[in-house]
């Protein structure tokens, strides 16, 4: 109802801006064919809108192109015709409504026709139209936004996310938080009407690089792939906690970029090709066996492969000793799976791989390996040499398999140049806590 | 009598003979491009040549036999399903299928077939063709992308002329000649519709009335209604006409304008009234120096001409009232001048400094008018305004032979007229006078010849009049609709130029979020060169907006993905300030909505 009321106000305005014309046309072409007439009246119609337009504009008074100041401009000028036209030219008026029989029918059956196609129209251009949602930033606590100025690591900080859907239907969104390609958050925003507008604040945990990067995901309904991409920077202070200054990373992690194929806009954006280059020393799984011989055996594996089982043997012993000059960074250590951050406590089940992320920082201590696992060294996960400066380094997706139920106490561990494996302290000098780990 | 037969044959020799002097200096200095045009006109006096005689016959008009109705109903069923079919499969679509191509094509040729066998009554051919011009004009505007060039710009004024209630308050050169976002506005305005479905409305009133006013004053001088059906085929099926429906530009409008004077000039020449289409010439003219500057020009040009034309050609029997129309040409040069001067802010500046740079420019213009395209592509480009310019050509030296038919004879010398000054400043790159309205005013004028030789080589009443006439339709429409300077989607070519200066619907979104955020926040902005180029007139000298120069995208997760265009824009380098060797941990990106992303080169170091 409210779209044929819509439809009937549009075509009376419309008619209302196209009378003058059409009314001058019959004034001045009295005796032409109604087609001629039709022509010369729109075309008129046009140039009298503009001139109207340039009038109200320049005239010192009134309050310029207003609704209320077109209306009542064109209802004079229609009045105005109308009365000449009365005055003047009655008969064609009258001629005007004498359709010749003959015809008739067929007029009728054009109109039949022809209107519905107008009609249509419109809605055909609704239906394709281009359909797609923004995602922005829209605020930051604290101001300026963050990504301009350098923020203290543990400085709180949070952004205000906007979806603004201009869909054709309402569809179903989430957001995701990640950083070092780890998801940290995730929002259900429910579902968003075509046309509205969502915001939804967004907390950044504290820092563990110098430079960091940040990444807002948005996804629509179940597709697995993003549907928009925010990303931002956050730099630390060039003072730190060790009144050390932290330059930017040397060779920041790159972008994902598209592959330039076209695609239609009504498709979410295509998956970005991850072009950063992965690191293979980063990616080793060990995986310890229950048929194994108990002696245990550390298998180095570059890249993701099939797990090769051994004994596992769970252990709860602390027994290493400090090391001077080489800390686990206070936020510990992140555990994930599948790409999934998890919290403590950390349970899970049985044939579970989990991937384990820490930072450290030291003053020119070359570990051999660096790993995280049992103490005891029958169940750890290890990589290296490395040369770990003030800087720092961040160590991410080492990797353990659970296959079966246990408790395990997990510590990240170094081993020195002799050979022997330790666990490290944090950075105030504390010993380390470990993480639980139960495997139901 | 006998020295008026001459001129034809002196004009047809001296076509041929300057011709091949023509070309052979053109080969010779390696200028291919114009070899197509030249060919053509010389093929126009060899075939004027050999036609004389045939050409002389006169056209029969077919008496009319009263066929079932319903069969012209179920035609118009099919051209209507077929329409809304092109106009569907077009909107949004990044780049029309061939066969989009193919069906608006035949559709032209579907309506004459149905003339040649069912004899329709006039109002059913006007609401086909009406029904082919909405699906050319909405299958062209409403290709992906959809905003962008100058069309985002007439949009953007328009909105600006609603939102400060005025159209003092557009900026730029717009501000001279601010009708057209002001009809836009206007309309916008009091049916509270949205200004881009205003725009293409208006656009679609264009196609649908050029053609419509041609068919009723050519009823005055053409008394075969084939002739008359032939003559708006001709116009719809014109490149430059598609062309110029294609974006959201004034000049779409112009072309209304141009056609209602020529409408009033020749109905006043076989009507007994005087009046009535003279205070309507006086509206118009009054009216069309605030539209387009060039609109004006080409006023006081056809004016001018018809003028001269009859001074030159009188002979006491013309109608055309040669004194009035000297007082028409001195108004419109004295209020265009007068607005130029007193009203416009640029375009008198503007007009007398490319004037002047044009009289003194030191390097050779001949070599600076070089096309983008390759000879072969342009000459295939120009092959639909060919074919058209080939049949004006015969009948205009016919007409200069017996002068029976005055609309053909003073549109055919007056569109000469336009077509020489086109191509001219065209050769010599005076890009100013923006040579492709010039060709598109000459289109409007030569349809009028052609369609009477069109009708005269193939009469309707032979079948192998009908079935040439069928083909030659179909190919007109089929060139005229792509070739590559009628389309935004390119699609026997590419669609690189869509992309460079073309936004899609989120992209427009993102822009008027970008500008928003600009005017609160002080946020250095780096964007693409087109965005640049608009956002740069919100920056308030504030340098927040700058754009990168060198895209290097691969590795990086830059803005418009999805345009492969953006991977090779290495053309924008000059200016070191925005020169992007950037490294990504400098960079954030803050605003995504699908084709744009808009990214903030970061303060800190």
């Amino acid at each position: 109802m409210s779209l044929l009321l819509e439809m009937l106000s549009t075509t009376i305005f419309l008619l209302l801006a196209f009378l003058p014309g059409l009314l001058l046309a019959l004034l001045l072409f009295p005796l032409d064919e109604f087609g001629w007439q039709l022509g010369v009246g729109v075309g008129l119609s046009l140039v009298i809108l503009g001139t109207i337009a340039l009038f109200l504009s320049l005239i010192p008074f009134g309050n310029g192109i207003t609704f209320l100041s077109l209306v009542v401009t064109l209802i004079s000028l229609n009045s105005l015709f109308t009365v000449m036209l009365w005055r003047w030219r009655w008969k064609i008026i009258k001629q005007l409504f004498q359709f010749a029989p003959e015809n008739t029918r067929v007029n009728i059956a054009i109109a039949i026709i022809f209107l519905p196609f107008l009609v249509v129209i419109p809605f055909l251009l609704q239906i394709k139209r281009e359909s797609f949602s923004e995602f922005y930033i829209v605020d930051s606590y604290p101001t300026p936004w963050p990504w301009q100025r350098h923020v203290a690591l543990t400085e709180p900080i949070s952004v205000t996310v906007v979806v603004v859907s201009h869909e054709l239907q309402a569809n179903h969104f989430s957001i995701k938080l990640l950083t070092n390609e780890m998801v940290i958050q995730t929002f259900n925003l429910g579902t968003i009407e075509a046309g509205k507008t969502l915001e939804q604040l967004v907390y950044i945990p504290p820092r563990t690089q110098s430079a960091q990067q940040f990444a807002l995901r948005l996804y629509k309904d179940e597709i697995t792939k993003p549907y928009r991409l925010l990303d931002f920077w956050l730099k630390a202070t060039p003072t730190t906690p060790t009144n050390t200054i932290i330059p930017l990373l040397s060779t920041p992690k790159p972008f994902a970029t598209y592959p330039p194929t076209i695609s239609s806009t009504t498709t979410a954006t295509p998956t970005p090709i991850d072009t950063s280059t992965p690191t293979p020393q980063l990616s080793a799984t060990y995986t310890i066996s229950p048929t194994a011989t108990p002696k245990p055996t550390f298998i180095y594996i570059p890249t993701p492969s099939t797990p090769i089982l051994v004994k596992l043997l769970p252990t709860t012993t602390t027994s290493a000793l400090p090391i001077h000059g080489l800390f686990l960074m206070s936020q510990g250590i992140t555990v994930s799976q599948e790409g999934r951050v998890l919290y403590s406590p950390y349970v899970i089940p049985s044939n579970t791989e989990l991937a384990f992320s820490f930072r450290l920082i030291g003053s020119g201590v070359e570990p051999k390996l660096v790993g995280i696992g049992v103490p005891g060294g029958l169940f750890r996960s290890e990589l290296g040499p490395y040369q770990i400066d003030s800087n720092g380094k961040s160590f991410q997706n080492l990797k353990l398999f659970f296959p079966q139920a246990g408790t395990f106490t997990l510590f990240v561990q170094i081993q020195a140049q002799s050979g022997e494996w330790r666990i490290l302290e944090g950075e105030s000098g504390e010993p380390q806590e470990g993480i639980n780990i139960v495997v139901e | 009598m006998q020295k008026i037969q001459n001129y034809d044959k002196v004009l047809a020799y001296i076509g041929i003979i300057t011709g091949c002097i023509l070309n052979l200096t053109l080969f010779l200095n390696n200028l291919y491009h114009p070899i197509g045009l030249v060919l053509t006109i010389q093929m126009t006096c060899v075939s004027y040549l050999w036609l004389r005689n045939h050409l002389n016959t006169s056209i029969i008009t077919k008496p009319v036999r009263r066929v079932a109705q319903k069969w012209n109903v179920i035609f118009i069923v099919l051209v209507t399903i077929l329409a809304l079919v092109t106009v569907f499969v077009s909107v949004d679509s990044l780049e029309r299928p061939l066969w989009i191509f193919i069906v608006l094509s035949i559709i032209p040729s579907l309506i004459v077939v149905q003339y040649f066998f069912l004899q329709p009554t006039e109002n059913i051919l006007i609401v086909e063709v009406a029904v082919l011009a909405i699906a050319i004009a909405l299958s062209g505007i409403t290709v992906f992308p959809h905003n962008g060039g100058d069309t985002w710009a007439h949009l953007d004024n328009a909105n600006i002329i609603l939102k400060n209630k005025t159209v003092q308050a557009i900026l730029g050169s717009y501000h001279d000649y601010p009708l057209y976002p002001a009809i836009i506005a206007v309309l916008s305005s009091i049916t509270q519709i949205d200004i881009v479905k205003i725009a293409l409305f208006l656009n679609c009133l264009v196609a649908i009335l050029c053609p419509l006013l041609m068919f009723y004053l050519s009823s005055g001088f053409y008394k075969s209604l084939y002739q008359r059906l032939i003559l708006v085929l001709l116009i719809l099926g014109s490149k430059w006409f598609i062309y110029w429906l294609m974006m959201v530009v004034s000049m779409a409008v112009g072309m209304l304008i141009f056609y209602l004077l020529i409408a009033f000039l020749f109905h006043r020449s076989h009507s007994n009234t005087f009046l009535p289409e003279t205070i309507i010439l006086l509206l118009v003219i009054g009216f069309i120096p605030f539209f387009h500057p060039i609109i004006t020009m080409a006023g006081i040009f056809l004016l001018s001409s018809i003028w001269s034309i009859n001074v030159i050609f009188s002979d006491n029997q013309q109608n055309i009232t040669k004194h009035s129309l000297i007082g028409l040409v001195i108004y419109i040069i004295i209020v265009m001048l007068s607005q130029w001067m007193y009203y416009g802010e640029y375009t008198f500046f503007n007009a007398i400094r490319a004037l002047v740079m044009a009289i003194f420019r030191e390097e050779s213009t001949i070599g600076l008018a070089v096309s983008y395209r390759n000879a072969i592509t342009y000459t295939l480009d120009s092959l639909n305004f060919f074919f058209l310019l080939s049949l004006a050509g015969l009948e205009i030296l016919r007409q200069v032979q017996i002068k029976t038919n005055e609309l053909n004879f003073y549109t055919g010398i007056t569109g000469c007229v336009f077509l020489v000054f086109g191509y001219t400043v065209q050769f010599i790159n005076f890009q100013e006078m923006l040579p492709h309205r010039w060709l598109l005013f000459s289109t409007l004028l030569l349809v009028f010849p052609a369609s009477s030789t069109f009708v005269q080589l193939l009469q309707d009443e032979t079948k192998t009049g009908r079935i040439v006439s069928l083909i030659l339709v179909t190919i007109y429409f089929f060139t005229g609709l792509t070739n590559t300077e009628a389309n935004r989607d390119q699609p026997l070519y590419d669609k690189t130029i869509a992309e460079h200066y073309e936004l899609t619907d989120s992209e427009y979104m993102g822009l008027l979020k970008l500008e928003e955020i600009i005017q609160i926040k002080d946020v250095p902005v780096r964007v693409d060169f087109r965005l640049w180029d608009y956002l740069k007139l919100v920056d308030n000298g504030k340098n927040q907006v700058g754009y990168w120069q060198k895209m290097k995208l691969n590795g990086f997760n830059g803005i418009f993905p999805i345009r492969n265009v953006y991977f090779e824009r290495y053309s924008l380098i000059g200016n070191p300030v925005f020169d992007t060797n950037y490294d990504p941990s400098t960079i954030s990106k803050f605003y995504d909505s699908g084709d744009m992303q808009l990214l903030e080169k970061t303060a800190v170091k």
